[in-house]
């Protein structure tokens, strides 16, 4: 589904991802820990397309494309769905009118038909009740006045209306109580099928109680520098992120 | 020395139309008219030296040569072209104005509402309205000092005369059609509109102004507005005019104790435009609020003006006014907001955001207090910026393009204002002009 080769990222001339070798296939949760600053979030901003992050070096393939010279929208409309960590508030822009446009977008992009209106309703209020969410944000403006935990949700519903073949989620865990943490993680399971990937990008171990990954890879200073099973995000929060320090730096296989 | 614009031209249809169509009319009809023609004579239209035109340059309205308009509008051909532009009408009770004079052919159909006169200046000055003739001759605001005002004053002949009876209240709003369409000549057209609420009466109504296209004129138009006790009025004024006329409106309004004033001020632009709006709160516990949004492109000017005066205690304006401008167009936001000695708990806000499509767009916005009470809360902002690149980016990330996105971000601009019109057929039907505008753009 994704092959990232030996990817350098900067922003501002300054680089944060240094070297990143991940190989995420159909079927696959992957997870990414890491401590504040280790680039995770450029990472998923990396692979949505967002320009100020300059891929100085290296592969982004997506289904066998290069995706560095793509944009954010035909990345979206191919299959890519970041969840983002602090998702933005479009006052004016009514958010059921904002999904309707976005999933007829991408169903005319595949050369599928339009949904219209009602059934869009439908459909949506059937999610919105699967995670909680009140119908009253359906007129609501996208994010405007939406508290935290309410931002993450919305950013669910949008995944599971949006089908993606490949799902970022930017720790959509933060900020949220255990039983939306709960909801939020029941959205993702119930999008996940063998034929979807999801890269799970989070700072706690707590979110793997609910959302299994074949993979958990640990991140710090713009390298993977840990790859392992489940455990591995067990030991991390065993031991915190201070031994992370600890391993030299080298130069890894991209240098 | 004042630099003011003699303004000659917009006079001189005058004498035809005193000769002609004005001839049977009353003494005091004539005398108000003469009195206009004189105070504007001696000053003629405002120059930029004066504080209050300094963004905004009239000297491009004195070069058409004006004519009066019944020269070029016989009222009884409709042709196709007028009948083509005709809005779409958001009530069974309407108003048809054709180059500023009542076209009766084109209203046969509206309805009167109940417990409310309804009815054109003309019609109403031929069945000799006192409670009109009165309110012309005695009530006497202070905007009719100005220039503009007397200009109006001049061509004193036509409008829309309402009264609304006490403790009437009308769910369906009052449309007000203005069309302009001359095309070979300019005109000037000057609509008096008169707006009675007695105590506890409750209405909306709706003035739009449009012009067929490479119509030439000046629209002048002057809407006074009185609201009793207890009264309230929501105002809606679309604007949509011909690329190459002139448009200055003015809305003044007093308001005694307990009234509330609605005004939405929705304008598509013409080549100057320029509005004013004064309200003035003369009883305790009034609102007033003032919104608006425009859209303009290519080389058009907008002008809003407003001036909210709170003269009493515990009333409460608000006012936010949203511009879209792209190409080389250029508008101006001044906004006085007057808190007199006594006023206390006065509470005002005002806010102007200004969204810019290209880099040669310009703002000049100025928000003025001027607060003489204690015990009074006035908060007021300016803001002039670019599409957020931000939002942009999360649109495209769900797959939306990024012209698409533009728009929708545009749109969603306006929405923050139209979304708040009570009269959800007036937002309808100006996020769909703004969707033409915004693809012809």
């Amino acid at each position: 589904m994704l092959e990232i080769k030996c990817l350098n990222v900067e922003i501002e001339g300054k680089e944060i991802l240094k070297g990143i070798n991940l190989n995420v296939n159909k079927g696959e949760i992957h997870a990414i820990m890491g401590p504040n600053g280790s680039g995770k979030s450029t990472l998923t901003q990396a692979i949505a397309g967002k320009k100020e992050y300059k891929i100085s070096s290296g592969d982004l393939i997506y289904k066998g494309k290069d995706l560095i010279e793509m944009e954010p929208e035909i990345r979206a409309r191919e299959g890519i769905f970041a969840a983002f960590q602090y998702p933005i508030e479009i006052p004016g822009v009514n958010n059921t009118y904002f999904l309707r446009t976005a999933l007829n977008t991408i169903k005319k992009y595949k050369g599928l038909e339009e949904i219209d209106a009602m059934d869009f309703l439908n459909m949506v209020k059937a999610e919105m009740k699967n995670i909680g969410m009140s119908e009253e944000m359906l007129k609501r403006s996208v994010n405007e006045g939406f508290s935290g935990g309410e931002k993450k949700r919305n950013e669910i519903l949008q995944l599971s209306i949006l089908q993606p073949d490949l799902a970022v989620l930017d720790e959509t865990d933060s900020g949220l109580d255990i039983d939306a943490l709960k909801i939020v993680a029941d959205g993702v399971n119930r999008y996940f099928t063998p034929e979807k990937s999801i890269i799970l990008i989070t700072h706690y171990q707590r979110l793997l109680d609910y959302i299994k990954p074949d993979y958990v890879h640990v991140l710090a200073n713009g390298k993977i520098i840990k790859s392992g099973g489940k455990e591995l995000a067990l030991e991390l929060e065993k031991n915190g992120y201070d031994w992370i320090n600890k391993i030299p730096e080298d130069g890894g296989d991209c240098k | 020395m004042k630099n003011t614009l003699p303004g000659f031209q917009l006079i001189s249809p005058l004498k035809k139309l005193k000769e002609g169509m004005w001839k049977n009319d009353e003494d005091w009809i004539n005398s108000i008219r003469n009195k206009g023609e004189s105070d504007f004579s001696a000053t003629g239209l405002p120059g930029t030296d004066e504080e209050e035109w300094k963004y905004t340059d009239l000297s491009t309205v004195l070069k058409y040569n004006y004519n009066s308009p019944e020269e070029n509008t016989s009222p009884y051909i409709i042709s196709d072209d007028v009948k083509k532009i005709i809005p779409e009408k958001l009530s069974p009770f309407y108003l048809i104005f054709l180059n500023g004079n009542f076209s009766p052919e084109l209203s046969t159909s509206s309805k009167k509402p109940d417990g409310i006169r309804f009815e054109s200046i003309r019609e109403e000055l031929n069945r000799e309205n006192n409670e009109l003739k009165k309110f012309l001759e005695t009530y006497s605001p202070e905007g009719r000092k100005n220039s503009i005002a007397a200009l109006n004053s001049a061509y004193l002949n036509d409008g829309a005369f309402i009264k609304i009876e006490r403790s009437v209240t009308q769910p369906l709003p009052l449309h007000l059609i203005y069309i302009n369409t001359n095309i070979k000549e300019a005109t000037i057209n000057s609509p008096r509109n008169i707006i009675i609420a007695e105590e506890n009466s409750s209405v909306s109504v709706i003035e739009e102004y449009i012009g067929v296209k490479n119509s030439k004129y000046f629209t002048n138009s002057r809407t006074e507005i009185l609201l009793k006790k207890g009264s309230s009025l929501d105002h809606y004024k679309i604007q949509q005019e011909s690329k190459i006329s002139f448009h200055i409106g003015t809305i003044e309004v007093h308001q005694s104790k307990n009234s509330s004033f609605t005004s939405q001020t929705i304008s598509f632009g013409s080549k100057i435009s320029r509005n004013n709006i004064f309200s003035s709160m003369e009883g305790e516990k009034s609102e007033s609020l003032l919104e608006g949004i425009y859209f303009v492109n290519e080389d058009q000017h907008i002008d809003n003006h407003t001036t909210v005066y709170h003269k009493d205690p515990s009333c409460k304006s608000i006012e936010n006014f949203h511009g879209i401008l792209d190409h080389e167009a250029r508008a101006v936001f001044d906004g006085k907001i007057y808190v007199a000695k006594g006023a206390i708990g006065t509470d005002s806000v005002q806010s102007n955001r200004s969204l810019l499509l290209s880099d040669k767009a310009t703002v000049d916005s100025k928000p003025t207090l001027e607060i003489y009470a204690d015990d009074v809360k006035c908060a007021h902002s300016a803001a002039v910026g670019q599409l957020d690149e931000e939002s942009v980016y999360y649109l495209r990330s769900r797959g939306i393009g990024d012209k698409d996105a533009k728009k929708i971000l545009t749109t969603g601009f306006a929405k923050e204002i139209t979304d708040k019109f009570k009269l959800k057929g007036v937002a309808s039907k100006v996020e769909k002009i703004l969707q033409r505008e915004l693809i012809g753009s």
